[in-house]
């Protein structure tokens, strides 16, 4: 086995709630860390499989798109690890097999590398675009390779113009927790909706490569970072206690992803989110949870969340990192009152997003003033959580007559590139430093324990549920 | 049902022995303290405390234990314990709930209280004499810890009862105020040592209840001496006596004995079960006894309970058993 990956959980938040309340916020963040050793080393024997899907359709062959294309997929195919099973699909009416021949995967060597590279050389544009079919066929590819790292890589130019909005959800649904998937949108004529759809049901991200000649480094990048995970298949499970709801749970780095109605129960009062593959990264969660209030002085733990892992061999599941988020009832409203710094950034950076969309699409549909408002909204929020990204890119959708009030005017003119970039990455958050908000050091139960130790007994996010005596 | 997972619950309990929520009932409290079923931190350590006298190398002589009970969060009770040339002392104070600070005001007039007979005893002291001394100076500790908030919108000062026994030299001396009590407890007889200042004693004094009427009125628990700022001049009442054969000298709160009043009771209870079933030895067993008996009658307040044996062990005799 290759070496796991150290994983940790941290929470951050205000445990304190004033006399009846109910609603406790805090932010997960799940780190994995190999050590000194580099990613893509420390996951040189790590099972994983790799599919190349390229849009061949008949737009693909204007603006150099094409050529672009064929020199990321090698650009991809290269820098597969030996021993990763692969295989490269060509998009169209309907998916092609480019490399190997027939419905299968390959093993990554030299050999195999090299006659892939051959073949995404003679790639051809011709056709429509019908990206479900091509999911399926990816799935199929997958199919077996159970415990491994499962990934693909989706490259479009279009809409989905060649199957029904309802072809492709079947097929989101049916590849949903089957494998991964990022995609890169090149050019200006694909929908960002329907790629963060898609991604978001697959657990990848996407991004927006207006010109095709910077596809050939992106394609590496996203390749490298796959053949960097070392943990397939990663579930965040959240107990709460008996009565109470879980609001949602987000991830909030390194995207905005609502995974509230991704949950499956797992456990009588527990639920598993999944969170796909993990190499060597950090990535961060919002989790709101309603509990029934306590009295004064008392503590609860509102949420015990912990990182699974699938037991590989028909082992048990493993439990890589848990941590608590509590709640404590004060009647101290200096306590009671403050806001976690870091609840306070994500919240704002859940907000942004929404802002975004919200006024990019208000401007599609010719709707002005819910656009300026809620563009002028986006502006202040970018500055508060200093989000500096997203504070330049709509700077090329509104002018600016008011920072600090959200003042701002449509521009009359804004390319095409721009709009969609800005739409694509209203999810791209940025990290804060860790806040320093204090917690009292009076109470020192009600600072989260980084990772406190498993109780023996217990199995993992089954809780003894009797009501006994 | 899932009884393995409940002995294990229990058996990793840590602090929480008996890992049945004090919330909601459920067996699934955690090592980490909190109920695995509704999520409350159950009460920490500083709440339930345990002590017991050592005498060459051997737990002997007298052991205490304080617990908040089942229903509450908090133990508002305190003891203190120590070894005297010939015997030992104890002290038990039961804050009040209704004043805020009593939990300090028990804690302080307890660790001041034994600190005064440990003080006076080991000088020659005569007990009678000692234990005046301790209550008028736990009495002081409680009320100068009304300094700051006393007065301030007029709500009740810090307060609590008083009880302490010195059992020394073949001879038992209870001192109290309020309605914390001291029994005498053996195979051949036990009574009560002390006579609680509450309503429903008085009313009965008086003539103008019966005892069973006064204990459902819903004034009994009133009382009508304690320690406090507030309290008044009020003399602690004194009793002695020698007792002529072996037992043991129990002080406790009332929430001991609001549901086992009876001393014989306690008797059977702090002497231990019939013969051949397994029993813990010596005071600290007793007092376990003592206090999971108030657990299973509902725990509805704090319980704390210190035993004291007579007569102490003599450390001239050899060490048997």
């Amino acid at each position: 086995m290759s070496e796991r990956p150290e994983f940790t959980i941290r929470v951050d938040q205000n445990p304190y709630l004033p006399a009846g309340g109910r609603e406790m916020h805090a932010i997960v963040t799940v780190e994995a860390g190999t050590g000194e050793a580099g990613s893509a080393e420390a996951a040189a024997d790590a099972d994983a499989a790799e599919v190349i899907i390229i849009d061949t359709s008949g737009s693909m062959s204007y603006s150099g798109k094409m050529a672009a294309a064929r020199r990321a997929a090698k650009a991809a195919v290269g820098v597969l690890r030996d021993g990763v099973r692969f295989a490269v699909v060509a998009g169209a009416n309907r998916p092609r097999m480019i490399y190997p021949q027939g419905e299968r995967l390959v093993e990554a060597s030299a050999a195999t590398r090299r006659s892939a590279a051959d073949a995404v050389a003679r790639l051809d544009a011709a056709g429509g675009t019908a990206i479900g079919s091509w999911l399926r066929l990816a799935d199929r590819l997958f199919e077996g390779r159970d415990g491994a790292v499962k990934h693909a890589i989706l490259l479009t130019d279009g809409k989905n113009q060649h199957e029904s909005d309802e072809e492709l959800d079947a097929a989101l649904r049916q590849c949903s927790g089957h494998f991964l998937c990022d995609a890169r949108g090149v050019g200006t004529d694909w929908e960002v909706a329907e790629l963060r759809k898609i991604t978001s049901a697959l657990l990848g991200g996407f991004l927006d490569v207006p010109d095709p000649k910077d596809l050939e480094a992106d394609f590496l990048a996203m390749t490298r970072a796959a053949m960097g995970k070392q943990v397939a298949d990663v579930a965040l499970r959240v107990w709460t206690p008996q009565h109470a709801e879980l609001r949602f749970l987000k991830q909030m780095v390194p995207t905005v992803d609502d995974l509230t109605g991704r949950r499956a129960e797992s456990g009588a009062q527990t639920v598993d989110y999944p969170l796909g593959a993990w190499g060597s990264e950090n990535r961060e969660y919002h989790l709101c949870v309603a509990v029934e209030p306590g009295d004064i002085g008392r503590q609860m733990r509102a949420a015990w969340v912990k990182l699974i892992a699938p037991g590989t061999g028909g082992g048990a599941e493993r439990v890589l990192a848990s941590g608590n988020v509590l709640a404590e009832w004060t009647d101290d409203e200096a306590r009671s009152t403050r806001i976690n710094g870091r609840v306070a950034h994500h919240t704002g950076q859940s907000e942004l997003a929404d802002a975004i969309q919200e006024g990019l699409e208000a401007r599609r549909e010719g709707d002005e003033d819910t656009a300026t408002a809620r563009l002028g909204r986006a502006v202040v929020l970018a500055r508060e959580v200093g989000n500096e990204q997203i504070a330049g890119l709509l700077d090329k959708v509104v002018d600016v007559v008011d920072q600090a009030t959200g003042t701002v005017r449509l521009k009359a003119e804004v390319s095409k590139a721009d709009e969609m970039s800005l739409d694509t990455r209203s999810v791209r958050t940025v990290r804060t430093a860790r806040t320093r908000t204090p917690t009292p050091p009076t109470t020192p139960g009600a600072t989260p324990p980084a990772k406190p130790a498993e109780p023996p007994s217990a199995p993992p996010g089954t809780p003894p549920d009797e009501a006994g005596s | 049902m899932n009884r393995d997972r409940s002995a294990d619950a229990r058996a990793h309990g840590g602090g929480h022995g008996e890992a049945a929520c004090r919330d909601c009932g459920s067996w699934a409290v955690t090592a980490d303290g909190f109920c695995g079923a509704c999520g409350l931190r159950q009460p920490g350590g500083d709440e339930h405390a345990e002590a017991q006298l050592v005498v060459d190398g051997r737990p002997a002589l007298g052991a205490g234990i304080s617990d908040p009970g089942l229903r509450r969060v908090h133990n508002e009770d305190a003891f203190a314990l120590a070894a005297l040339p010939r015997g030992a002392c104890a002290v038990v104070c039961d804050g009040v709930a209704t004043a805020p600070g009593s939990r300090e005001a028990a804690r302080a007039a307890a660790q001041t209280a034994s600190g005064v007979l440990l003080d006076r005893i080991g000088a020659g002291a005569d007990p009678d004499e000692a234990t005046r001394q301790a209550v008028r100076r736990a009495g002081e500790a409680v009320a100068a810890l009304s300094g700051g908030m006393g007065g301030a919108g007029g709500g009740p000062g810090p307060a609590c009862t008083f009880v302490s026994a010195v059992v020394a030299a073949g001879r038992v001396t209870v001192g109290w105020l309020g309605d914390s009590r001291a029994y005498w407890l053996s195979a051949a007889d036990s009574y009560p040592l002390t006579t609680d200042d509450s309503w429903a004693v008085q009313a009965v004094a008086r003539g103008e209840a019966t005892a069973a009427a006064a204990r459902a009125d819903r004034r009994a628990h009133m009382l009508t001496a304690w320690l406090g700022a507030d309290a008044g001049a009020f003399d602690a009442h004194l009793a002695a006596f020698e007792p002529d054969g072996p037992g043991l000298v129990l002080v406790c709160s009332d929430g001991l004995w609001n549901d086992l009043p009876d001393a014989a009771a306690l008797a059977s209870v702090a002497l231990g079960g019939p013969d051949g079933e397994a029993r813990e030895d010596g005071p600290l067993g007793a007092a376990r006894r003592l206090v999971r008996a108030a657990l299973d009658a509902g725990g509805h307040d704090n319980v704390t309970v210190v035993v004291i044996e007579f007569p102490p062990p003599d450390p001239t005799r050899e060490p048997g058993r």
